[in-house]
């Protein structure tokens, strides 16, 4: 199953979970194979990066085995090779001691989360590691309202090889995602289209357009968004957002993706749209 | 007690804009200054009305009551006799908006509200020219505007916190929810809906991604109801690139309203979506 994740058109299209299986249910595909990785325990969510607490909703709600560095011991992390590493935090890219992955075992892939950084230079902070690389954004997976398996996008850097590509596509089958593959830029899709959203939203807040308020209603009842923008940046944290930005800045190199200097403040003072009082 | 309005411009948002003041009890005098079109409009509010009956969200007596609201006018004068609120939906044309409001100034009784219904235009400009710019608001409406909840009523830099006011009692008295917002461009949702479709069409024009996968992504992922390019299709590519180029100019050329040039040969093609059975995806016969 070696799927290609090159640019532009995809022909593996027709190999996301979603297309294997016609109704269009990841978690339907109940395979032979789900013990193989995740039986084992051989699957860690290591650090406490934003997606951190989603992962390991997911791992729970499907009450399959993992690690979570956050709650293991020192010496099962020492002591394991694992064949899932799932990062969470990013850091500095530019600096390379900030980055200790525990132990891949061979064969294995390790998943690295690109909100602020693309998946190429997300691989290249993994030095060696980087062809077993692959980049991933996650957020909250959606309320099972509906029977589709939530959603997470990936994409494929330079480096990484055609078996890292089928083994993290064969882990998220297993665990139940559907897999969007997406191309090689900060924020992969979602995060960078909302992040711009939020901007230009804290953007209209600094020229005092309307009440945090007003503004979240306008964009919920006029364009039909899931939530007011404002309310969604209170929820990721502005921080969060920041990252996004200044990651699609230094890769661009564009004024375009500048942090609105309030969302900067916001994070600074710990401020939230809807607690704090209008200046 | 009925309130009137008058409806000036009965295309599309002006028709709606008069079905939803009549399904709220007012009386409603209808004007459009090109022939027949006012005529046009209350036969296409009747259709829509009917559909409601049809599907039991009204009974025929009120789709009676509702149809009697209305009055055609033959001028301005007319259309302006005893109104509490005068709302246009004419031709965004800055000139000819400022011309029309030179003449409600002058026929529009003394106290009412003068109101532009202008997604692009700048509301201080247009209420300079009325003669008592602090009785002139926007008022946004979105299409379809029976339907659509939210109303933004717009400050022009003299505009009477009174009026701003009475203009927020007035919509919600329509079933609607007002916002109220700066006089600037785009005001508050086509200005900060602006990247949903601009970054998106970056993605697809860098290969980041391609359409279906942009709109699968954006409701699977963040629960958007619709993706950018199915409400690019739906919308109308080319009103959705007039809006971007108007908040983009509005701005002197602020880098990230730019519009974008696959928009632009979508249009130069005739691919304007839906309403041409294609655009970024095909329609059925």
């Amino acid at each position: 199953m070696a799927i290609k994740w090159g640019f532009g058109k995809r022909e593996d299209k027709a190999k996301t979970p979603d297309e294997v299986d016609g109704n269009g249910a990841a978690s339907n595909q109940v395979s032979a194979t789900s013990a193989a990785i995740t039986g084992r325990k051989r699957v860690i969510i290591h650090g406490n990066g934003f997606p951190a607490q989603h992962w390991v909703a997911k791992f729970k709600s499907e009450g399959m085995e993992h690690t979570w560095s956050a709650e293991a011991s020192p010496e099962e992390l020492a002591s394991t090779e694992f064949e899932i590493i799932i990062e969470t935090e990013w850091g500095d890219p530019g600096d390379p001691a900030a980055h200790q992955s525990p132990a891949l075992a061979e064969g294995g892939a390790i998943l690295v989360p690109c909100y602020a950084i693309s998946p190429t230079n997300m691989a290249a902070t993994l030095g060696l590691m980087a062809s077993s690389t692959i980049g991933y954004t996650l957020f909250e997976p959606k309320v099972a309202e509906t029977p589709e398996a939530p959603m997470i996008e990936i994409a494929r850097p330079m480096q990484a090889s055609d078996e890292a590509c089928d083994k993290v596509m064969e882990f998220l089958n297993d665990v139940g995602f559907q897999a969007q593959i997406v191309g090689d830029a900060p924020g992969l899709v979602f995060a960078r289209t909302l992040a711009m959203l939020i901007n230009e939203a804290a953007s209209a807040m600094t020229e005092n357009i309307a009440s945090a308020e007003d503004l979240d209603t306008a964009m919920k009842l006029g364009v039909n968004y899931p939530k007011g923008l404002l309310e969604w940046s209170d929820q990721l944290g502005a921080g969060l957002i920041v990252d996004i930005l200044e990651g699609l800045c230094s890769h661009y190199e564009e004024d375009r993706y500048r942090p609105c200097p309030l969302l900067r403040h916001m994070q600074i003072a710990g401020k939230k749209f809807h607690e704090a009082t209008n200046a | 007690m009925a309130n009137t309005a008058a409806v000036i411009g009965l295309g599309t948002m002006g028709s709606g804009i008069a079905q939803t003041a009549a399904q709220a009890g007012w009386d409603v005098r209808l004007f459009d200054p090109v022939a027949g079109v006012a005529q046009k409009g209350l036969e296409s509010i009747r259709k829509s009305l009917k559909a409601r009956q049809e599907k039991g969200r009204i009974t025929e007596s009120e789709m009676v009551s509702i149809m009697g609201r209305f009055a055609l006018c033959e001028t301005i004068q007319d259309a302006c006799k005893g109104v509490d609120l005068v709302i246009e939906a004419i031709v965004e044309d800055l000139n000819i908006k400022r011309e029309l409001f030179t003449s409600l100034g002058k026929n529009a009784p003394e106290n009412a509200i003068l109101a532009t219904n202008t997604s692009s235009l700048c509301v201080t400009a247009i209420a300079a020219s009325s003669g008592r710019p602090s009785h002139v608001v926007g008022m946004h409406f979105f299409n379809p505007a029976p339907v659509m909840k939210l109303v933004e009523v717009i400050r022009g830099d003299h505009t009477s916190a009174e009026a701003v006011q009475r203009t927020i009692e007035i919509a919600r008295a329509w079933d609607k929810t007002p916002v109220v917002a700066k006089d600037t461009p785009g005001f508050i949702v086509n200005r900060v809906a602006r990247n949903y479709y601009g970054e998106s069409l970056r993605m697809l024009g860098e290969n980041i991604a391609d359409v279906e996968t942009i709109d699968q992504i954006m409701s699977g992922v963040g629960g958007f109801k619709m993706g950018p390019f199915q409400l690019m299709d739906l919308v109308g590519i080319d009103v959705n690139l007039a809006v971007t180029k108007s908040v983009y100019h509005a701005n002197f050329e602020e880098p990230r309203y730019r519009p974008h040039p696959i928009q632009q040969k979508m249009v130069d093609a005739g691919l304007l979506g839906k309403k041409s059975g294609k655009g970024f995806y095909s329609y059925g016969n």
